[in-house]
């Protein structure tokens, strides 16, 4: 058999795995270290590819010296960048160890964390919970306002929610992600559907395992937060349903693209772990007031997970809204998905798109045709300040670099020919 | 006070007929000696360095950069034409933006499911891998672009062969598929010729005059120069000539052509008597009589016998040359007496400025047969009994020039879509006071300029001012369906003084005779 | 030849690579037509593009 309908046939079953993925939020888990593979007291992840203390942005080293205080390992932040800083501890990169987390993604031992499985082959996957809008930790903020969310999350909001998931016996997050489709999210830079489809299946469940005054702290959280919340679901589900299709002989499909703030990389399902990297571009975007783009930091974050299995920038026309980020019509939004097609293996059979008549989103980069149109991925994200502790400061689109994507294809080439 | 000044757009490709079209209007503006808009191509600098606009920035750039490039009169128009071409470019993007969503014939596919054609026009070295994965997609291909190596069009024939389908070129400027244009095209009736040819302006000139006489046209079928050629065999002409064959629309078929080499001409002219149709062959330059059968075949010799012989057996059903000198003599006197009157005794030679190749070549074979021995004829085309020009931005004696030739078209666009440099041309000649006659083709139709006239107008307004009287001879190649229309156009040129004549060969005719002080009768015997 | 036969008997359906203007001219005279907003593949990279060929 030719070496062509190889790859076109180890893309399909990449494509067949991952429609047959069904990512289910099964548990809460109050230590992240207790469930994420090769993870210790020592141990703190990050977003995008791997990356040195020394080469990394502003707002991750600050959430890093930040979280050092939150686990207890530094009295305050100073002591957390002088920590950081001495060699003591192991940084690694998220999707290395079945996690995501978004913009710094920062994961540390004992964060509280989503635990989704695929129940068929119980494979699992990670991510820490949303902590909302605002000066937030994975904005790279660290301030006492930042690190008392976190505890209170840790200590009110996890546990209440594990509760309630437990009894639930576990949530169907795809089913949410799908309809939230369908309601004006792409899931990546707006959730907001999802938050409250994650809602609409939780209080129930919180209704009979909580008491009221919980109950209703966490529904307030929710409700306040409900643009972003979902998020957090939505990227280790689509983690999942990307990690079936690593590792498959002759397949060239990217399974993950993930960026650190300094550099994105991809890694490419035949592959294996190879990160494929470009520099981290620059978002283009809307700002909050008193902010513009000498204040941004490069793109950031695995929510590039969520493009990885056809959503985000390639479900755009799914959620019209978020084009005003470049000022873009509707029309745009369509045109925008469009293109994706083009450089994609296949439809998605779940996610549907209801302004191209349901047509399903298109699901899994294909290396082979990004390189060959010229055509990068498109990407909707959250920008951080470039310095840490200020937080989020605008959302955007931006593109993926085709320089990676070169590389990626001469590595390919060279394994293949 | 000259100011160069070059601005870098970063990975943006626009076509380069985009491009040309915002330099030849940045051109245009005050102050402007030079204007230059490229991809950044190798090939692309080495004519920015031939006008001095290779500024350090624009070596710098990519291939897939645009260089713009502006040598003006001051900085500061230098700097307004530079964002005069940058709206350009982006205008053109917008519009292109509501068009274009699709990026790949894969992707294409997804919009039109049951596409049975595609047509490529895009730089020749990359022509070869699309018409490849358009053959692997079951689509027949018009290939519009030229440069494509031999061997690719040898290797895409055979594999479209072998498939059952057809790829037209490359370099093949027209087709006509169900009586719809393709590339240059006319608008012309439906009828029941089918044309297979390896000349784009012949095949607009025989189904233009076809249309004239009443008769509709159904096919052209373009082959591109090289299918002749023994190396790739005539593939594409002997498909063709076969599709033609099968088509019931399709009463008489015409064949236009250079001759071909000797194996090909011996192929084709054996496929051509197995055809149940009748089959009018013109080898351009091939004296006719090499396969004349009684009903099947005829041959002839100018593209005009092509037209008039044809629409001739579709109305009598009688197959046989028909042969024309003028279709209007008492005219033909009349300008004759009237131009030998006014010219003056140094007026002696025919300046042809041409846009279709073909025409060039026609005109050439028929001029030089009316030129006295003594007389020579200079062009650029490679015809046997003319001279070989070495200078072809320099006329001498009697001259005719193929202005799309491939010396005045490398990355500029060629004379049917963008008149200048021939523009330019004209006015040279009409200042040389040895011009005894100028000689002008316009091409009408699909994908040419949309008003040639208008856009000589000023030209033509300097000739009437000269001193001396220069006649003009011209012919459009065009009808009154074209978007150009031709019966509009008549009018504006006679109103000016210029000989308008129904075909290539009569203009040439006319031209020759203008320029010779000859008459008639020496054409009659 | 069935191809082309299907060619001429159903008459074009377009899909055009390159000048935008023959795409308008197939619009105009109302036939079915796809334009394809056509780039040299792989920025016109040798090595890349040889790969290409290999491997789509």
């Amino acid at each position: 058999m030719n070496i062509k309908k190889k790859i076109e046939q180890a893309n399909e079953v990449a494509l067949e795995r991952m429609s047959n993925v069904q990512p289910i939020l099964v548990d809460i888990e109050l230590e992240a270290m207790n469930v994420i593979p090769a993870m210790d007291k020592k141990t703190i992840l990050h977003a995008g590819p791997p990356i040195d203390w020394g080469r990394m942005c502003g707002p991750t080293q600050g959430a890093i010296a930040g979280i050092l205080v939150y686990e207890g390992l530094a009295a305050n932040i100073e002591e957390g960048y002088e920590l950081a800083a001495s060699g003591e501890i192991k940084f690694d990169c998220n999707h290395d160890h079945d996690t995501v987390g978004p913009m710094t993604g920062v994961t540390s031992p004992h964060q509280p964390v989503f635990v989704l499985e695929d129940r068929e082959n119980g494979r699992k996957s990670y991510c820490t919970l949303n902590e909302g809008r605002g000066k937030v930790l994975r904005f790279g903020g660290w301030d006492f306002e930042v690190l008392d969310r976190l505890n209170w999350m840790k200590d009110i909001l996890a546990p209440a929610l594990k509760k309630a998931v437990n009894h639930a016996k576990g949530i169907d997050i795809k089913s949410i992600i799908s309809e939230s489709l369908h309601m004006g999210d792409e899931a990546h830079n707006r959730n907001r559907s999802g938050s409250y489809l994650f809602m609409r299946e939780i209080t129930p469940h919180l209704m009979d395992t909580v008491d009221v005054s919980t109950a209703k702290e966490v529904f307030l959280f929710l409700t306040q937060n409900a643009d972003i919340f979902n998020l957090n679901l939505s990227m280790p589900h689509s983690k999942l349903i990307a990690d079936a299709a690593r590792d498959i002989d002759y397949c060239s499909l990217v399974v993950a693209m993930a960026r650190n703030g300094t550099d994105i990389g991809i890694q490419v399902s035949a592959l294996g772990r190879e990160w494929f990297t470009s520099p981290a571009t620059m978002v283009d975007g809307l700002y909050f007031p008193g902010f513009s783009e000498e204040d941004a930091c490069p793109d950031l974050g695995d929510s590039t997970i969520s493009e990885v299995i056809g959503i985000g920038g390639f479900s755009m026309a799914s959620s019209p809204a978020i084009v005003s980020f470049v000022g873009g019509s509707a029309s745009e939004a369509v045109s925008r998905t469009e293109r994706m097609y083009e450089i994609t293996a296949g439809k998605s059979k779940t996610f549907t798109i209801p302004s191209l008549n349901f047509r399903g989103a298109p699901t899994g980069i294909d290396i082979r045709k990004v390189v060959e149109l010229n055509e990068p991925p498109l990407i909707n994200t959250g920008i951080a300040h470039k310095e840490a502790g200020i937080g989020q400061i605008g959302a955007g689109l931006t593109s993926a670099p085709l320089e990676m994507f070169h590389e990626a294809l001469k590595s390919f080439g060279k394994k293949y020919l | 006070m000259f100011s160069v000044k070059t601005h870098i757009i970063r990975q943006l490709y626009r076509d380069s007929v985009q491009l040309m079209r915002a330099a030849s209007a940045a051109n245009k503006l005050e102050g402007i000696k030079i204007a230059s808009v490229f991809m950044g191509t190798p090939k692309n600098k080495s004519l920015l360095e031939e006008v001095g606009l290779l500024t350090p920035e624009a070596q710098n750039a990519k291939s897939n950069d645009i260089i713009i490039s502006v040598h003006a009169d001051t900085k500061s128009n230098a700097s307004k034409a530079i964002q005069y071409i940058i709206d350009l470019i982006s205008q053109e993007v917008t519009t292109l933006k509501e068009v274009a969503i699709y990026r790949s014939i894969r992707g294409a596919l997804t919009g039109l499911t049951d596409a049975n054609l595609a047509v490529i026009s895009i730089p020749g070295e990359f022509a070869a891998r699309e018409t490849r994965l358009a053959l692997e997609q079951n689509l027949n291909v018009m290939l519009f672009s030229d440069n494509v190596p031999i061997e690719d069009e040898i290797a895409l024939k055979n594999k479209a062969h072998e498939e059952g389908l057809i790829v037209m070129g490359p370099d093949c400027g027209t087709a006509m598929i169900k009586n719809v244009g393709l590339g240059f095209a006319n608008v012309v009736m439906p009828g029941p010729i089918g044309i297979v040819a390896a000349s784009g302006t012949g095949t607009q000139e025989v189904m233009v005059l076809c249309h004239q006489r009443g008769i509709g046209v159904t096919h052209a079928i373009g082959t591109g120069s090289r299918d002749i050629k023994d190396s790739v065999g005539g593939v594409t002409m002997i498909d063709g000539l076969h599709g033609l064959d099968h088509d019931p629309t399709v009463q008489s078929i015409v064949i236009v052509s250079k001759p071909p080499d000797n194996k090909t001409l011996q192929k084709v002219l054996e496929e051509v008597q197995i055809c149940s149709k009748p089959v009018i062959i013109n080898f351009l330059g091939k004296k006719a009589g090499y396969c004349d059968h009684p009903g099947k075949t005829l041959t002839v010799n100018t593209l005009e016998e092509v037209a008039y012989s044809a629409s001739h057996f579709i109305q009598s059903k009688e197959l046989k040359r028909i042969s024309v000198i003028f279709d209007d003599y008492e005219e033909i006197k009349r300008i004759l007496s009237k131009t030998k009157s006014i010219l003056m005794p140094e007026q002696k030679y025919i300046r042809g400025l041409f846009a279709g190749g073909t025409f060039t070549y026609e005109a050439a074979m028929i001029i030089s047969d009316i030129l006295r021995p003594t007389e020579s004829l200079w062009t650029n085309v490679n015809l046997g009994g003319t001279k070989q020009i070495e200078n072809p931005n320099m006329s001498r004696e009697h001259t005719l020039i193929d202005m799309g030739a491939d010396e005045f078209t490398v990355g500029k666009p060629h004379p049917m879509i963008d008149q200048t440099e021939r523009t330019r041309r004209f006015l040279k000649e009409i200042k040389d006071p040895q011009t005894a006659v100028i000689l002008i083709d316009f091409v009408f139709g699909w994908g040419s300029h949309i008003d040639p006239l208008t856009d000589m107008q000023d030209a033509f307004t300097q000739w009437e001012l000269l001193d001396r009287n220069i006649p003009i001879v011209t012919h459009l190649c065009g009808t009154e369906l074209d978007p150009q229309d031709l019966n509009k156009s008549i009018p504006t040129l006679e109103d000016l003084g210029i000989y308008v004549m129904p075909t290539n060969a009569q203009a040439a005719r006319l031209a020759a005779l203008i320029a010779t002080r000859g008459d008639l009768n020496q054409l009659m015997k | 030849m069935e191809k082309l036969d299907k060619l001429l008997s159903t008459g074009p359906k377009v899909l055009n690579i390159g000048l935008q203007s023959f795409y308008e001219s197939c619009e105009t005279q109302g036939i079915p037509t796809v334009h394809i907003r056509w780039e040299p593949p792989a920025q016109g990279n040798p090595e890349l593009l040889s790969l290409l060929d290999k491997l789509l």
